[in-house]
């Protein structure tokens, strides 16, 4: 988890950049919600990822998204 | 007067203790383009317009998002100061990320009430680039955090949204991961000189990780 500038320069083995403020790359405090969504998507890149340095984006807008439909939606533990 | 002007400017759109709410736009307050700024203006004030007349917010969100990625792109940042890697590291995952004993290591500043604070400039202003091992059965009501180079309001709320210790514990009860580690890693990111680091404490780290038989981590930066 990092920003995609940042990530472009130290270059992880994989990385997952979101559109959130500094300081909440899990996301909001006390979203529990939210936090398990992007760890679960976080995980995956494990084995999604076969390109070393990739910069995987995911398209989650602050504070806008139904995290419970998008858990569902990727069959993801709530 | 030009120069006033861009001062002005600067103190609106990155104004003294901004915090999280301004996210990552109050870099626009270090562009001194004035084209930069006359297109964020036109773009902004025409989202809102429309965001009136349609009654629709997410026309002026979808605007503040996308300016946010163009200041986070225009920004000085510490990507600026750091060292090209030219080698990426790498290793193939061989298990099933249900059967992985996961570590977590974060930059947040995390620390427990037993612990030393880090100290936030360090000597020299070098930063400090020791860290703190956080013990998987530490509450994490019990987490200070130490970094003044982000905003940590929200850390100081909820560790979680930085250093998501309960929601990889949730994540092995629920089988998703094999294991969270035992022993996980905290170090506070204001690091000058980054062979400090490079070449004494992340080596010692990732020894310990391999030691521990850990399988993947998780970094997690602010």
């Amino acid at each position: 988890m990092m920003y995609k500038e940042m990530a472009g320069v130290v270059k992880p083995p994989r990385t997952v950049h979101v559109k959130f403020p500094f300081g909440r790359p899990m996301g909001e405090p006390n979203n529990k919600l939210q936090q398990k969504v992007i760890a679960q998507d976080a995980l995956n890149v494990l084995h999604s990822c076969n390109t070393p340095g990739e910069i995987i984006e995911l398209p989650y807008r602050w504070r806008r998204e139904n995290y419970e439909e998008i858990a569902k939606g990727k069959m993801y533990s709530l | 007067m030009e120069e006033d002007f861009l001062n002005k400017v600067k103190n609106i759109l990155n104004p003294p203790n901004a915090d999280a709410e301004f996210g990552k736009l109050k870099y626009l307050g270090w562009v001194k383009d004035e084209n930069v700024i006359s297109e964020f203006l036109r773009d902004i004030y025409n989202a809102a317009v429309h965001s009136r007349e349609q009654n629709n917010i997410d026309i002026l969100n979808d605007t503040l998002e996308t300016w946010e990625a163009k200041a986070t792109e225009l920004w000085q940042g510490p990507h600026t100061r750091s060292k090209l890697q030219e080698e990426i590291p790498w290793a193939n995952v061989t298990k099933p990320i249900n059967e992985s004993k996961i570590a977590l290591v974060t930059t947040g500043g995390f620390y427990t009430s037993e612990q030393k604070a880090f100290e936030t400039d360090g000597p020299e202003n070098l930063g400090d680039w020791s860290y703190r091992t956080i013990d998987i059965a530490i509450p994490t009501s019990n987490l200070n955090v130490s970094h003044i180079h982000y905003d940590t309001t929200g850390p100081k709320k909820d560790p979680n949204c930085v250093f998501p210790l309960d929601i990889f514990k949730e994540l092995e009860e629920d089988g998703i991961i094999g294991k969270i580690a035992n022993t996980n890693y905290s170090f506070m990111g204001y690091i000058q000189k980054p062979n400090l680091l490079s070449e004494t404490t992340a080596k010692e780290v990732a020894q310990n990780l391999k030691a521990d038989n850990v399988d993947a981590v998780v970094l997690t930066s602010t």
